[in-house]
Formats: structure tokens, C-alpha cells, sequence
């Protein structure tokens, strides 16, 4: 207790020093003995003097007194930090250099393990997370569908494993009524999808499943009624059906289609078996794991499969686990990738940052030289260079941090939309932690390697074998040659990827999704309000050509339809092509280059003979030596011909790394489809003719949902959706590349200058200058070979991990191999051609006497 | 006669300090040091300065309280007082001492 409180009243003491104090008691006590001289009969002169000497030494005294007044420790740290901070503001070049190395790696770091947190650890926002499953139904090729309805309901009766099943199906709906019509997201939902996402009214109540109410998002409530209670009971027109607004809620991002809009929904078991659109999610009974369930599962789908041969003969049923559902099959994998280069990035920039050190140490010699002559401890010179450490570490880190905040920010902004679990991700007291964890690591390393100089010691730059020195070159290489090899990679994939050619020209095309509402149409309607208007939207004199497609480039979802050709039995195996339903204008639109026979006209109508335009691939793929003009295959289930008439170029139109596929085109005529979309080549700006397209479509049906869209944006958008984290690594991976090359650099030229000494005895000797420089230039390239000797085989197998992220590129590449090899020899060779040519070019005397 | 002088023992001072507040009641550094060096009768060598750096140690440990006040022929100087807390200690320090005094006298005694 006692000792606490003296340590408390010496600390205090440090801050409220009086300094006067003792020079007030000392200065009294003299007086004191001195006026007790004198009245024994002394002159003043004399009484002070035999006074001062009865009293004693004292600036011992007040040295003493200062010692035990305040921590002797503390103040020193104190005086390190002044001398720090006094140091590194001498040297701002240093001391930025450093900060901003440290700052970047750390800064990167934690903003990767924020991502890392949001995707794979931190609970996901539905009640009891770790018993939710997705349930996908698995085709007899083990390809994952959705559920169809009496599917659903089996299992619903069957499964024992599965206490609470939430099931809905994903929906466009085009809302009219309230204002302009606009499409919107929507999802039909099961009565007990309410309890399985935990889903409750924010406002009103959620709907039971017989009404014709609907529950709409907080952010379409807000967006559409300002939030406005008055909502609640609104009618609505979805589709063209009538709906009440019941209530409000907040719809998950992660689940649900993003759906703005929920309706209700009852699977019926006399829905087809074939029609694979419910996605299905359950809550696993509590202690039941996913191996069981996953068993019982098999069971279940055996039972239905023999009660339904003719419908779900070898199909089965499979577990998926939510968070892999909702972050996509490869993003975990991806994700630890990045991890991983990030990791190593920031270990490099420690290490490089431990290299500046040694160089600083160089030019610090006298300094210190001085300061040991003076009698200043080695333990005290440590402390000061580890105080100077934890100075650059701590703003470092300060900085990290404050990169982080805005790289969190930049990734929720760009990437939240591919990955909407990032729009959970936050930087919190764990990632402080971590940047804690990072300014101890970095003090350490700073202080080990300026401790390491033999200079720091008093020698005088004896050039002895410098292990801690030379495993910071050898591990340096390593890092960096795993990290330029990914780098490499990926920048070949990001070049191949921005020179493919789609098939088509999307500049000054302008897209738009047209919706009309589905109980207003039928087939023949459908068609010709799309041949009225493309008629119309060519007349426009912004508008050079028109034509329509059920999937619009780069917005569509992969479609196959199956066929025989003609002449192959009704018992062979159907082939599968992608199919699209074009007008005729849609090939010259998009310049699309006919091969050979023709393009559709609009004599192509419903009445006239069936034709169909094959792609080159697939006119290569199922005629590979004839001419397949004239040819016929038999469409669909059904098997009705289908007259081939042309060959067209192939497309990549659904994603530009999307090898294009095979792909048939029917007539839109013969082939009525919805919702469809305009393309519209323009003369000018794509979007200025939006205007123009709204007045003309709106005047056939007031009541048809528009979407816009240059065809230009929707193509980059493809290249980029995917491969923001390709191009962000790889101008990371190039960074990363760049700050290890010069890190290098300075470390390997710090190393033949601290061998100065030893060459100028070797030239005194008699050793040749040529010798000489060689032998330098050989020991820098040895520590890369042992470097790239490590870094290489590493980098080899960490390559099989990007192999997801590659485009046209093979993680192999002997050219990337090479290419690594060539730039660290360079480096090595750059770096020590400078300092070996001085070296072998000094007088040999002053080489010896050369600190 | 000469007494011959020793130094101040390692550790006393603290105590012979204590034990002159006790009984003194309130004193500056001058008046310890020399109320010291009268019970001590010439027999110790005391560098009066010395006392300064024990006092602080003391009042740090809170076993001494100081303040500035006036001295008799009206000098402003800075008086210490033992605490209730330093009474304890001293008590304790005194029962400690004579425990070593008596050990240290048996064993002369018996050697002799």
C-alpha cells in the first residue's frame, strides 16, 4: 500500500516538480547553521563558510533529492521520446518514408481482415445463424436448382431434421398506381419465412398467406411514402393484380432476391416438379448437424424420386451452408488469397522498414560513437533506438488505421453490391487490437536490425558476416518474388481480359428493359407492341437502328433450351444450346457480323416456316464438316422443326470472360417471350435519347416499366462487377512489388558499403578491381538466388489459389517465372553496381581508414 | 575525550529522523539534523544534507506530513511532522530494532 502510494506521489512528483524546494531548504539550513556561527562569535563571511561545510556536498544532495523525487525510468523514457522525436523530425525523407511504409502495410492489412470478418466471422443478422441451411435440389449431373413446389412440400412432411423451412421465390414485379411504374424486386413468400429469417413488422403487421396483402421494405416505404403511416393500408398494383400494403419491415440484404416487396405465397403439390424456382431455407433442429440432415435429406429425395420417376429420377438433395450461399461458392477461398498477400505485403514493409534503419544506422555512427565515448550505456543507446522504433510505429500504425477507415468505406461503396455481406464490415476495437499487435512487431524488428549494426557497437564498419542482415535480404526476395508473381499473373489476366472482343460494338448503344404487365398481354399482343415499337423508336432522329432480345446483353441469365438435330432418333439424347428471341433488327443494332446465309426479316412472322440463326460455335460444334444452312432441328420437348437460315458471329454477351457458347436465335415473332429489352443504336450520347424512347413507349402503354442503360456501362460494369478484387489486387499486388524493389535496393547497397573497409584491405593486398566488384556483385546475387530459392516454390504453390481469379492466363507460366528471376537480378546488380564501383575505384589507404 | 565518529548506519537514519519528530513534535531540516546530531553526542559524522533526500523518501511513503511555516526568530522554513501512519511504522521499526539490538548483544555476549 504503502509502496503504491510512494510510486503514485513519484510519478506525481515527475509532473508537478518543484523545483525550488530543495534549493529553498538548503539555502535555510545554511542560514540557519551560519546564524549560529555568528552568535558564537564568528563574522558572516566566516560563519557561511564553515556553514557550507558542515552541511556538505550540495549537488549531491539536490542529485539525490532529484533521484528519489520522480522515476528515474520514466524520465529517461521521457528524454528518449524528446530525442525521437527531435531525430526523426531532423530527417523527414526517413521518417515519412518509414511512416508511410509502415502505414500503408498495416493500412491494408486491417482493412482486408475487417472484409475477412464481415464475410466469414461475424454472425449473420438471422435468428439461430448457425442452424440455418440453404437446401438446393441437385440434378441428376449434380447441378444445384432451386425447389419446385411439390418438392417443397415433401420434404416439408418428410423431415425430421428440419424443424422450420422459409421458402420464396425470386420476382420482378412492376409496380404501377403510385406514380411513375418502375420494376422493382420482389420475393413470394412462405407463411413461415416470417419466423425462420426473423422478419418483423417495423410498422403494421406482417400478412398471412390466404390474403392478397403485401409487406413492402423500409427503404421502398420511405422511398415511395416518405416513411408515411398512411402507407399502411394503401392499395397497390403489382402486375397488374391488386394488393393492400399491410405492413413495414427491413428485408435482409443477404436473403430475399434484395427484394423490396414481399407477397404471399402456398406451395401447391398440383404445381410441375420441373419448374425449379423456390429457394428454400431451414432451420436445422437444435444438436441435429448437417451430416445427418444431409442424410436424411438423401433418404427423403430416394422416396420422392421412386414415387415420381418420370420427373425426379436421379435427382437428390443437397445442403449448402448459408454463408456460402450468400457469399458465392469461391469467395471464402479468394478472400483467404488476399489475406495472404496482404500478410505478407505487411511483413515486407516492416522489413523494409527495418532496412531503412540499418542505413540510418550508417550515418548515425559518430553519433553514437560519440555518445558511447561519453560513457552512455549500450542498454541505454538500445532503449533510445527502440523508443525511436515504437515513435514510427505508433504513427504508422495511427496512419494504418485512419487508411483502413477510408479503405472500408471505399469497399463497402464498390464491392458491397457483388458481396452485400461488406456492407456489414466495420472497423472495431479488434482491428485497434490488431494495429497494437502491429506497432510491437515493427518496434522489434526496427530495434533488432539498428541494433545489429556492428557501428552501433563502437567497431569501426568491421565487415563481419551480418546473419540477422543477410536473412533480412534472403526473406525480403522471398516475400516480394511471391508477391510480383501473383501480380504478374493477375495484370496478364486484367490485359487479356480488357482486349476481348464481345462480337459486337456496344458504343452508343443504348439498352432498355421494357416490363409491361403480364395480364395484359398475350403472346400476339406482346409481339406486336414490340413491332409498333421498334417501328416508332427507328423513326426517331436521334435513333439509327432498333431491335429487341429477351436477354439484353450482360444483364441476362444463362438460358438453355434442349434439341435433336434432324435425323438423330426420338430416343438419343437431347443437346442443350443457349437460345435468345431476337426482331430482326437486333443482328444490324449490334453489328453483329452475319457468316453466311441470312438475317431474319419481318416476314419471319408466326405464320411463316419456323426458322432459327445458329452461332458460329455452335454451327462449329454440331456441323463441324457441313454446310448447316437448310438443316433442321427439332426444337424442344416437342421436337417441331426448325429451319436453319443463317450463321452469325459468336457473342460473349452474358460476362466478358464468359467463353461465348454455343447459342441459337429464334424469331421474336415465332418465339414471344417477357419481359424483353430495346437496343437502340444512337447517333450521339446513348442516354440522350432516353427522353425521346419514354415519350414513344408511354404513348403505346402508359403503364410499361423502363429501365435505361448505355450498353457501354453495362459491358464495363460486367468486366468490372466480377473484377474489382482482380484489378484491386493487382494494383495492390504492383505496389507491394514496387515497395519491396526499393526496399531491396537499399538494403543490398547498405550492405556493400558496409563492406568498404574489408575492400580496401583486399585491394591493399593486391586483389584486381575487376575481381573485386565481381565478387561484391556475386555475393548481392547469391542472397536473391537463395532468396528466390525460398520465394519461388512458395509462390508456386500459393498460385494454384488464384488459378479462380486468372483470365487466359496459366499459374505456371515459365514466362512469369522468368520474369521474376530477371527483375530481383536486376535489382540485386542495380543495387550494388554503384557502391562496387566506388569501392574498387578508392585508394586503398584511405579504404582502411574509411569509417 | 575524543568519542570517535562512525558514519551514519544504513537504514538509521530513517528511524533516528521518525523517532526525533515523535518526540520533538514539528521541525525543520536544520532541527533535525542538528536535534540528531545533540542525542547523538558527537558519535555520528551526519552530512546534514543528507537528511533532505530521507525526508522526501519519508513523506512519500506518508509517514511524514510538511509545510511551510515561520521559525522562531521569524525565518520562513519548511516544517515536517509525523503522521498517524508513521507513528504505526515507528512503533513497528522501534520493537524491530530492539529485536535486533538483543539478538546482536546475546550473540556478542555468548562469544565472549
Amino acid at each position: 500500500m504503502s509502496s503504491l502510494g510512494a510510486l503514485l506521489a513519484r510519478i506525481q512528483a515527475m509532473f508537478s516538480r518543484d523545483p525550488d524546494r530543495i534549493n529553498a531548504e538548503i539555502e535555510q539550513h545554511i542560514d540557519f547553521i551560519a546564524a549560529d556561527y555568528v552568535r558564537s562569535g564568528m563574522t558572516e563571511e566566516e560563519a557561511r563558510y564553515a556553514a557550507k561545510r558542515e552541511f556538505g556536498n550540495v549537488t549531491a544532495v539536490q542529485q539525490e533529492y532529484r533521484e528519489q523525487n520522480g522515476l528515474p525510468i520514466l524520465e529517461n523514457i521521457w528524454l528518449d521520446v524528446k530525442f525521437a522525436v527531435r531525430s526523426l523530425r531532423r530527417n523527414p525523407a526517413y521518417t515519412s518514408a518509414s511512416t508511410v511504409t509502415l502505414a500503408v502495410g498495416l493500412g491494408s492489412l486491417i482493412t482486408v481482415l475487417c472484409a475477412m470478418s464481415a464475410l466469414l466471422w461475424k454472425p449473420l443478422p438471422f435468428p439461430h445463424p448457425e442452424r440455418l441451411v440453404v437446401v438446393k435440389e441437385a440434378d441428376p449431373r449434380a447441378g444445384l436448382w432451386s425447389f419446385s413446389e411439390p418438392d417443397l412440400l415433401d420434404l416439408q412432411d418428410r423431415t425430421r431434421s428440419i424443424v422450420a423451412l422459409a421458402a420464396y421465390r425470386r420476382g420482378l414485379s412492376v409496380l404501377t398506381g403510385s406514380g411513375q411504374p418502375e420494376t422493382i424486386h420482389s420475393a413470394s413468400v412462405t407463411p413461415s419465412t416470417f419466423a425462420v429469417l426473423g422478419i418483423q413488422s417495423i410498422v403494421g403487421r406482417v400478412f398471412e398467406p390466404s390474403e392478397k396483402n403485401v409487406v413492402v421494405s423500409r427503404s421502398l416505404w420511405s422511398r415511395k411514402w416518405q416513411e408515411s403511416p398512411a402507407a399502411i393500408g394503401q392499395a397497390i398494383t403489382l402486375d397488374g393484380e391488386n394488393y393492400t400494403i399491410v405492413g413495414v419491415a427491413d428485408l435482409p440484404v443477404d436473403l430475399l432476391n434484395g427484394a423490396d416487396i414481399l407477397l404471399p405465397l402456398l406451395p401447391k403439390a398440383t404445381e410441375s416438379r420441373t419448374a425449379h424456382d423456390m429457394e428454400v431455407i431451414g432451420q436445422l433442429r437444435e444438436g441435429v448437424g448437417q451430416g445427418p440432415a444431409q442424410a436424411e435429406l438423401n433418404g427423403i429425395a430416394a422416396s420422392i424420386a421412386r414415387e415420381n420417376p418420370r420427373t425426379n429420377n436421379g435427382w437428390s438433395m443437397r445442403l449448402v451452408s448459408v454463408r456460402d450461399y450468400v457469399n458465392g461458392p469461391r469467395t471464402g477461398r479468394t478472400v483467404w488469397m488476399i489475406f495472404t498477400a496482404v500478410a505478407l505485403f505487411w511483413v515486407l514493409s516492416c522489413g523494409n522498414v527495418a532496412g531503412l534503419q540499418l542505413a540510418r544506422s550508417i550515418a548515425r555512427r559518430h553519433e553514437i560513437g560519440t555518445r558511447l565515448a561519453l560513457g552512455a550505456s549500450r542498454k541505454r543507446l538500445f532503449a533510445q533506438t527502440l523508443t525511436e522504433g515504437a515513435i514510427l510505429s505508433s504513427l504508422g500504425a495511427a496512419l494504418g488505421v485512419i487508411l483502413a477507415l477510408y479503405g472500408v468505406e471505399a469497399i463497402r461503396v464498390f464491392a458491397a453490391e457483388s458481396l452485400p455481406r461488406l456492407a456489414h464490415m466495420r472497423v472495431d476495437a479488434t482491428m485497434i487490437g490488431i494495429a497494437l499487435f502491429g506497432v510491437v512487431f515493427s518496434t522489434l524488428l526496427c530495434a533488432l536490425f539498428s541494433g545489429r549494426s556492428p557501428e552501433f557497437y563502437g567497431g569501426r564498419g568491421i565487415s563481419r558476416r551480418d546473419r540477422g542482415r543477410d536473412a533480412l535480404i534472403v526473406v525480403q526476395v522471398s516475400l516480394a518474388s511471391i508477391l510480383l508473381l501473383g501480380a504478374g499473373l493477375l495484370l496478364h489476366s486484367f490485359v487479356r481480359l480488357q482486349a476481348v472482343d464481345p462480337g459486337f460494338d456496344a458504343e452508343k448503344v443504348l439498352l432498355v428493359h421494357v416490363s409491361l404487365e403480364t395480364a395484359e398481354y398475350d403472346d400476339a399482343r406482346r409481339v406486336s407492341f414490340f413491332r409498333e415499337a421498334t417501328e416508332r423508336l427507328a423513326r426517331l432522329p436521334q435513333v439509327e437502328s432498333v431491335g429487341a432480345t429477351n436477354i439484353s446483353p450482360f444483364n441476362g441469365t444463362g438460358t438453355a433450351n434442349r434439341f435433336r438435330l434432324e435425323g438423330e432418333g426420338m430416343s438419343s439424347e437431347y443437346h442443350a444450346a443457349a437460345w435468345r428471341a431476337v426482331t430482326p433488327g437486333f443482328f444490324p443494332t449490334l453489328g453483329i457480323p452475319l457468316k453466311q446465309g441470312r438475317l431474319f426479316t419481318v416476314a419471319d412472322g408466326d405464320h411463316a416456316a419456323q426458322v432459327v440463326i445458329v452461332s458460329e460455335s455452335m454451327a462449329r460444334k454440331f456441323w463441324p464438316n457441313e454446310d448447316p444452312i437448310g438443316k433442321r432441328l427439332l426444337w424442344g420437348k416437342s421436337g417441331s422443326p426448325k429451319t436453319i437460315i443463317g450463321i452469325v458471329g459468336d457473342l460473349r454477351d452474358l460476362a466478358v470472360d464468359t467463353p461465348p457458347v454455343p447459342t441459337m436465335f429464334r424469331p421474336y415473332a415465332q418465339l414471344s417471350d417477357a419481359p424483353m429489352s430495346l437496343v437502340l443504336r444512337t447517333k450521339g450520347d446513348p442516354t440522350a435519347a432516353s427522353e425521346g424512347v419514354r415519350h414513344e413507349i408511354w404513348s403505346l402503354d402508359r403503364n410499361a416499366a423502363l429501365e435505361f442503360q448505355p450498353l457501354s456501362r453495362a459491358m464495363s460494369d460486367s468486366i468490372m462487377r466480377p473484377r474489382v478484387s482482380l484489378l484491386a489486387f493487382a494494383v495492390f499486388a504492383t505496389i507491394a512489388m514496387l515497395t519491396a524493389a526499393f526496399g531491396l535496393y537499399g538494403t543490398i547497397s547498405y550492405r556493400v558499403n558496409q563492406r568498404q573497409q574489408e575492400i580496401g584491405i583486399r585491394l591493399a593486398l593486391g586483389c584486381p578491381a575487376g575481381a573485386m566488384r565481381w565478387q561484391i556483385r556475386k555475393d548481392s546475387l547469391w542472397l536473391v538466388c537463395r532468396g528466390l530459392a525460398i520465394g519461388l516454390p512458395l509462390a508456386y504453390l500459393l498460385s494454384t489459389f488464384i488459378t479462380s481469379l486468372l483470365y487466359e492466363t496459366q499459374p505456371t507460366q515459365a514466362e512469369a517465372y522468368l520474369l521474376v528471376m530477371v527483375v530481383f537480378v536486376g535489382i540485386a546488380l542495380a543495387a550494388s553496381f554503384g557502391p562496387s564501383r566506388r569501392a574498387s575505384r578508392m585508394d586503398p589507404a584511405s579504404a582502411i581508414r574509411y569509417e | 575525550m575524543k568519542v570517535p565518529k562512525s558514519e551514519v548506519p544504513y537504514g538509521t537514519l530513517d528511524l533516528m529522523i521518525l523517532k526525533t519528530l515523535e518526540s520533538m513534535g514539528s521541525l525543520h531540516g536544520y532541527g533535525i539534523a542538528r536535534r540528531i546530531e545533540q542525542v547523538a553526542q558527537g558519535s555520528v559524522a551526519l552530512n546534514q544534507g543528507t537528511v533532505y533526500p530521507a525526508l522526501l523518501r519519508l513523506e512519500q511513503k506518508g509517514w511524514i506530513s510538511s509545510d511551510w511555516g515561520v521559525s522562531d526568530n521569524n525565518r520562513r522554513a519548511r516544517y515536517y511532522a509525523v503522521t498517524k501512519q508513521g507513528r504505526r511504522q515507528l512503533m513497528e521499526e522501534e520493537a524491530s530494532w530492539q529485536r535486533t539490538v538483543a539478538t546482536i548483544t546475546r550473540l556478542l555476549e555468548g562469544a565472549q
